[in-house]
């Protein structure tokens, strides 16, 4: 089977001078889900704008759906950007009308899709507000719509739910998965966001413009122990403060959002981990890895550390000592 | 082949034509800009109609300024100039709408580079042309007797120098990052256009130098051609072509600006 995109050694400076990619490869299989994963500044956006052929790569190539000539390439595309590609002083319907004309849809080809798209995600009601009328997941999934009004082969989502509450994140995926299992679509998806990630058929992760892991989410959680054990509500390290130096010895402590975690690789490290812990009264959690643990262990950094955020290890912060308490849970 | 072209053509026209009047659209949905065009007509007609007309005669012999005051003279210079700036403003909305808005999407359409460049600029000129010609009604508040076919010629010609701004205006919007460096060159070149074009003031008065700089500036040309349009019934041929030249270099600006966007 012809990869849908494949991506060879590709690297790129920005005007600035700064490297956002350095020799990434990857090569997408049709009618997959993959999810480019890796904080602000890692090179997602970067990436997904080259396939699109919004620039071209300082080195490498990138063969889109087997085409050679841009316009080709971009009638089979479909892409939605960080920020909705609507003009907010029109209609949802004028929107997907332009849209449609901009891709060559014959007039009533293009009524009768956006009458079946806006049918298929319950959009009908709103088709003559205006954009700016409406909240920020309608709009979304306007823009959805408009990116897959010409059908497209592949599409491209660029942080897609960015400033979207829980729920309709969960409702746009849901409408991406079922354009996949309808028509085949190819997605690519950059997303800093784990739970999105771990819905997709692949991730690859992205750290500094360079691939750092990529697999099945289940086949890189695997690569991890079976537990991440969570030191909650301090500032200190464990290993700095009460019953944690077991714990350091055995697999080191990374600072991340919800506290410091460590992944522990078997059930015996885990359990003297457990007790120092207890010991110590540090409050605690016990949870299987994630991706984001993946990531952390990978490169050294928190993935929702931001760009330049590297995490801290363990034994890098001195400061008052954490408020102590009981184990939470496990 | 052939049907490819044709159908590529086809595509070209229709995407040119969506994206004009998409223009035209947010222009008639922006209250504050509806306002302002019709605002300054008003003032303007106020300051020409009631304040200037007849009261600014120019020296010489024969000429407009003496038939008919400054007012003559400044109508068609007021109706460049208010085609400039309104252009100058339409495409400043370029700016944002190629990095986070409608034109990020236009931008991996199929639809060529050339014809989104087309449908930008017709659609701004458009609305430039628009604001201009509310003017017109000046020249008759003014007392210029302005037959239909001198009026219908002049707002021909007012096209040019609507399109010449307004695709220098596009052609710097694609590049420029913000909007703040889009107004500090757009200053740069614009405030000289103005103050250096014979639009508000006749070149006779002035120094041998700044008149030979105000007869090279392009704007001196738009504003010629629609003055004597409006004056003889048809363009002076010199002007017409500078202003025309001008025009479709800037268009070929804003083409090529396009092209290399995201490049």
């Amino acid at each position: 089977m012809v990869a849908a995109v494949i991506i060879r050694d590709v690297s790129y400076r920005y005007r600035g001078g700064a490297m956002a990619l350095r020799g990434a490869s990857l090569s997408v299989e049709p009618s997959s889900i993959v999810a480019l994963l890796g904080p602000n500044g890692s090179g997602k956006s970067t990436l997904l704008r080259l396939v699109a052929r919004i620039g071209r790569p300082d080195a490498g190539s990138i063969d889109v759906l087997g085409e050679r000539d841009d316009r080709r390439i971009r009638a089979r595309l479909g892409v939605v950007f960080q920020t909705p590609a609507l003009d907010r002083r029109m209609t949802v319907l004028e929107n997907l009308r332009a849209h449609a004309a901009l891709h060559g849809l014959p007039r009533a080809e293009a009524e009768r899709r956006i009458a079946a798209l806006f049918s298929l995600h319950g959009l009908a009601d709103c088709a003559d507000d205006r954009v700016e009328t409406l909240s920020g997941g309608f709009v979304r999934r306007v823009d959805l719509i408009r990116s897959l009004l010409h059908e497209p082969d592949l599409l491209l989502l660029d942080e897609p739910t960015t400033g979207l509450d829980p729920p309709s994140r969960a409702a746009f995926l849901d409408a991406v998965f079922s354009e996949r299992d309808r028509r085949g679509t190819t997605v690519l998806i950059s997303t800093h966001l784990v739970e999105e990630a771990d819905r997709c058929d692949r991730v690859v992760m992205l750290h500094r413009g360079a691939i750092v892991a990529d697999g099945a989410p289940a086949a890189l959680r695997a690569q991890l122990g079976p537990r991440r054990i969570v030191v909650q509500g301090t500032e200190t390290p464990p290993s700095a403060g009460r019953g944690g130096g077991a714990a350091s010895a055995a697999a080191p402590f990374m600072r991340g959002r919800d506290g410091w975690s460590a992944i522990i690789d078997d059930e015996a490290s885990a359990a003297a981990l457990i007790e120092a812990l207890t010991r110590g009264h540090r409050s605690f959690a016990v949870a299987p890895p994630t991706l984001a643990d993946l990531f952390a262990r990978a490169t050294g950094e928190a993935l929702d550390a931001g760009g330049d955020g590297a995490a801290e290890p363990a034994d890098s912060r001195t400061g008052p000592r954490g408020r102590q308490g009981g184990r939470r849970g496990r | 082949m052939d049907a490819e072209r044709r159908s590529g053509a086809a595509l070209a026209l229709r995407g040119a034509g969506v994206l004009a009047r998409r223009e035209f659209l947010r222009f008639l949905r922006t209250p504050v800009r509806l306002v302002a065009a019709v605002g300054t007509g008003l003032l303007l007609w106020l300051v020409v109609g009631g304040g200037l007309a007849g009261s600014v005669v120019s020296p010489g012999t024969g000429s407009e300024e003496e038939r008919f005051g400054y007012a003559a003279y400044l109508v068609p210079g007021a109706m460049t100039l208010v085609a400039m700036f309104a252009a100058i403003f339409s495409s400043i909305a370029v700016i944002e709408d190629r990095r986070e808005g409608f034109l990020q999407a236009v931008l991996v359409s199929p639809t060529p580079r050339w014809a989104i460049a087309a449908g930008i600029v017709t659609g701004g000129a458009a609305v430039a042309w628009l604001q201009a010609a509310l003017l017109l009604p000046l020249a008759w508040i003014a007392g210029i007797p302005v037959g239909a076919g001198a009026a219908i010629a002049a707002l021909i010609v007012l096209w040019l120098p609507a399109v010449a701004i307004q695709s220098l205006g596009t052609a710097f919007a694609w590049r420029c990052r913000d909007a703040a460096s889009f107004h500090a060159v757009m200053n740069l070149l614009l405030m000289p256009l103005w103050l250096l074009s014979d639009a508000f003031f006749p070149v006779d008065g002035a120094a041998a130098w700044l008149r030979w700089v105000i007869q090279l500036n392009p704007l001196s040309w738009c504003a010629e051609a629609v003055r004597s349009a409006l004056r003889d019934g048809a363009p002076a041929p010199w002007p017409l072509l500078g202003a025309a030249g001008f025009a479709l270099l800037a268009f070929a600006a804003a083409v090529v600006a396009a092209r290399r966007a995201g490049r």
